[in-house]
C-alpha cells in the first residue's frame, strides 16, 4: 500500500491525530459530566470532523514499528486511576438511582480495571509469542 | 537510564521542525481550554436565541397548536417550549410577539422537578381600566378610601389583595391544638390549602383516578411556608391505568409527613390531575382552601352522590361564583338563606354577598365555587391565615373593582406592532429547574378551554439570557 505520509511527516500526522482525539474525548467527557459547559459555546461535531479527517490521514500514513515494553508499575497505576475516574463519573451520573448507583459504579470501575489489565497483558503475551517464533 | 539515553538519541536524530510542530499541536487543546474557561467563568455574556415560530417546531404538543403561514396558533391551553440556559445564568428576558382576542396570557418558567411553573402575566386586558390607580410599580389601589402608600398596604388588616405574584403577608397567630381532622368531601382538580401547624404535618390522603383522559395521573402535593419557600414535595402515584377507562378505579392511599415545623401558617398545594381526592386526614384542626373549591361527590364521577357543606367568610362585600361543566351539575346552591341557581353549564352564576360568614350547601355537587376568600369544611376549622386576604386575580375589571382593595401584578411592558402585541417580561433564573441545561417554558391562557373556539397566534419569541462572570458585576 502506498502511504500518504512517510517518516517524520507521518509522525506529525499521527501526533496531531492523537492530540485531537484526546482533546475531543476529554471535551465529550466534560460535556457528559457538566452538560452545557462545552456544547453551548463550541459545536463538538466540528471538532469530530477534524478528528475523523486526521484519523483517516493517519491510517494511510506510514507507522513506525514499536518496540515492545513489559507493562510496568506506572501502567498499572494508570489503569487504577482510570478505573477510579470511571467509578466517580458513573457514580455522579447515576446518583439519582440511590443504592443501585453504588453497585453500578463499583462494578463498572472494577470492569474498567480488569479489562484494561487483560488487554495490557494480552498484548504483551502476543508480542512475546511473536518474538519467540521469530527466533 | 539506558531507556532514557535511547529516547534522547532518537529525539536528537529528528529534524528540529518535527519537534516544533509536535509541540505546536498542543496549542489547539490549550486554546480550546482557555476559551472554555473564559466563556464559562471569566467574562459576563448575553445569549440571544430567536425563535421564528413559523419556521421550526419549537412549540409542543402538536395537538394544542395549528400552523399557519408565518405563525403558530395556540388552540389549547398549556403549550410548551424549551430554552437552552448556560450554567450560572442569572436572568432571562423574553419577548413574545402575538395576537388574539382580549384575554389573559401568562408565561410560566418551570421551577420544580415535578410539574410546577412560576407564572408571569404577559398580557392582561384588564390593565387598561387600571390607568391612574398605580401607586407603585405593579401595585394598584382599587379602593380609594385606603392608603396610597405602597409600603403600608400589606400591613392593613381585613383588606383583600388580589395578586399574581407571591407576596409575604403577615401571618395570624392562633393557639394551636393538635387534633385529628378529616375531610371526606371529594375534590377534583388543583386546590391550595392553608394549614396552621406546629412541630409537624401528618397527612393521610386517599386518591382515586378517573382515567377520563390518556396518560398517567400522578398527584403532587407541595408544602411550603407562608412566604412560599418549598419545604417538601411528594407525588402520589398513578393507579396503573394510563388509557381511557371510565370504570370505577381503585382508591390509592398515601401519606405525607414533615417534622420540625415552627408554629405558623403553611401552604399545601395539590396539583391538577385526572382524578379525585376522596379523603384527607390532617393532624391539625385549622384547614382552609384558598379561592376555589371543586366539589365532586356527584354521580357523574364514580362515587356515591351525597350533599356537601362548606363555609366561607368575607370582610367586605364580595362575589361568589359557581359553575358546572355538566348538566348533572345544574342545581340550586344554598348560601345560608339565599339560593343561587346554576341553570346553564360552562357559564358561572354569581351572587354578591355582604360582609359575614356563610354556610354553602350543595345537593348534587359537580360544581366549582370561587370566592375572594377561603373555604373550610367545618365551621370550627375555618381560620384567617393572614391579617389580610391574599387571593388570586379574576381577569374581569368589574370583579376586580367589586372584590379587591389592592391589586398586585408583576411589571410587564407591552407595545403594539402592526396589529400584533409585543410583550416583554423578565425571569430570574436562580431558582428555576433546568433539565439537560434547558428551561421548560409554557404559555398559559386560562380562559382557553377545550370548548373555546378562539386562538392566539404567536409570530416569534426572542430570548436573552444573561450570565455574569464569577467575579460578579452589574449587567
Amino acid at each position: 500500500m502506498k502511504h500518504l505520509f512517510k517518516k517524520h511527516n507521518a509522525e506529525i500526522v499521527n501526533h496531531f491525530f492523537q492530540v485531537l482525539l484526546v482533546t475531543y474525548l476529554a471535551l465529550l467527557l466534560l460535556e457528559q459530566v457538566f452538560p452545557g459547559v462545552v456544547s453551548i459555546y463550541l459545536n463538538l461535531n466540528w471538532l469530530l470532523i477534524v478528528v475523523i479527517i486526521a484519523g483517516v490521514l493517519d491510517v494511510f500514513s506510514e507507522h513506525e514499528i514499536r518496540e515492545n515494553k513489559k507493562p510496568g508499575r506506572k501502567d498499572y497505576l494508570f489503569i487504577m486511576a482510570l478505573g477510579i475516574l470511571g467509578f466517580l463519573i458513573i457514580k455522579y451520573k447515576t446518583q439519582e438511582l440511590g443504592w443501585l448507583s453504588w453497585i453500578i459504579s463499583i462494578i463498572a470501575g472494577i470492569l474498567i480495571i480488569l479489562l484494561s489489565i487483560l488487554v495490557l497483558e494480552d498484548e504483551n503475551d502476543e508480542e512475546n509469542t511473536k518474538s519467540k517464533l521469530k527466533k | 537510564m539506558k531507556k532514557n539515553k535511547e529516547y534522547k538519541k532518537s529525539e536528537i536524530g529528528k529534524p528540529k521542525h518535527v519537534t516544533y510542530v509536535k509541540a505546536l499541536t498542543f496549542i489547539i487543546p490549550a486554546l480550546i481550554v482557555l476559551y472554555l474557561v473564559n466563556v464559562n467563568f471569566l467574562i459576563p455574556r448575553e445569549f440571544n436565541y430567536f425563535y421564528d415560530i413559523g419556521e421550526k417546531d419549537y412549540l409542543s404538543p402538536a395537538s394544542r397548536i395549528s400552523v399557519s403561514k408565518d405563525s403558530v396558533n395556540l388552540t389549547s391551553n398549556l403549550v410548551y417550549f424549551n430554552i437552552p440556559v448556560p450554567r450560572n445564568s442569572e436572568t432571562l428576558d423574553i419577548q413574545v410577539k402575538f395576537k388574539g382576542p382580549e384575554t389573559l396570557v401568562k408565561l410560566g418558567a418551570r421551577d420544580r422537578e415535578e410539574w410546577h411553573y412560576f407564572w408571569k402575566t404577559i398580557y392582561n386586558p384588564s390593565l387598561e381600566f387600571l390607568e391612574g390607580k398605580e401607586i407603585s410599580s405593579g401595585i394598584y389601589r382599587i379602593n380609594d378610601a385606603l392608603s396610597d402608600n405602597p409600603n403600608e398596604f400589606l400591613n392593613q388588616e381585613g383588606i383583600v389583595i388580589g395578586s399574581t405574584i407571591p407576596l409575604s403577608p403577615i401571618s395570624t397567630e392562633l393557639n394551636y391544638t393538635e387534633s385529628k381532622f378529616t375531610i371526606n368531601t371529594s375534590l377534583r382538580g388543583s386546590h391550595v390549602f392553608y394549614l396552621y401547624l406546629k412541630d409537624s404535618l401528618r397527612l393521610n390522603l386517599k386518591k382515586q383516578d378517573l382515567n377520563w383522559y390518556n396518560g398517567s395521573d400522578e398527584l403532587t402535593a407541595t408544602l411550603s411556608n407562608s412566604s412560599g419557600d418549598l419545604i417538601q414535595a411528594i407525588t402520589f402515584p398513578d393507579d396503573g391505568i394510563v388509557a381511557i377507562d371510565k370504570s370505577r378505579a381503585r382508591i390509592i392511599e398515601g401519606i405525607m409527613i414533615q417534622q420540625n415545623l415552627t408554629e405558623g401558617v403553611y401552604k399545601l398545594e395539590f396539583s391538577d390531575f385526572d382524578g379525585l381526592i376522596r379523603q384527607f386526614d390532617f393532624n391539625t384542626g385549622k384547614v382552609v382552601v384558598v379561592d376555589k373549591v371543586y366539589l365532586a361527590d356527584s354521580d357523574i364521577f364514580p362515587v356515591e352522590q351525597k350533599p356537601s357543606k362548606i363555609y366561607t367568610s368575607f370582610s367586605r362585600n364580595s362575589e361568589l361564583s359557581a359553575k358546572t361543566w355538566h348538566t348533572q351539575g345544574l342545581q340550586e346552591l344554598k348560601i345560608e338563606n339565599k339560593i343561587l341557581r346554576i341553570d346553564e353549564i360552562t357559564n358561572a352564576s354569581t351572587i354578591v354577598l355582604a360582609k359575614g360568614t356563610y354556610e354553602i350547601s350543595s345537593e348534587k355537587n359537580d360544581i366549582i365555587i370561587e370566592v375572594p376568600s377561603y373555604f373550610s369544611f367545618t365551621q370550627e376549622s375555618y381560620f384567617e391565615p393572614f391579617i389580610n386576604k391574599i387571593v388570586s386575580v379574576n381577569n374581569d375589571p368589574e370583579w376586580i373593582e367589586s372584590n379587591l382593595d389592592y391589586l398586585v401584578l408583576e411589571p410587564v411592558s407591552i407595545r403594539k406592532e402592526d396589529g400584533w402585541n409585543v410583550a416583554s417580561v423578565s425571569f430570574s433564573l436562580k431558582d428555576k429547574y433546568l433539565k439537560n441545561n434547558e428551561l421548560s417554558m409554557v404559555f398559559n391562557i386560562p380562559e382557553m378551554t377545550e370548548e373555546s373556539e378562539f386562538q392566539i397566534s404567536v409570530d416569534w419569541i426572542n430570548t436573552t439570557i444573561y450570565k455574569p462572570s464569577i467575579f460578579g458585576g452589574e449587567r
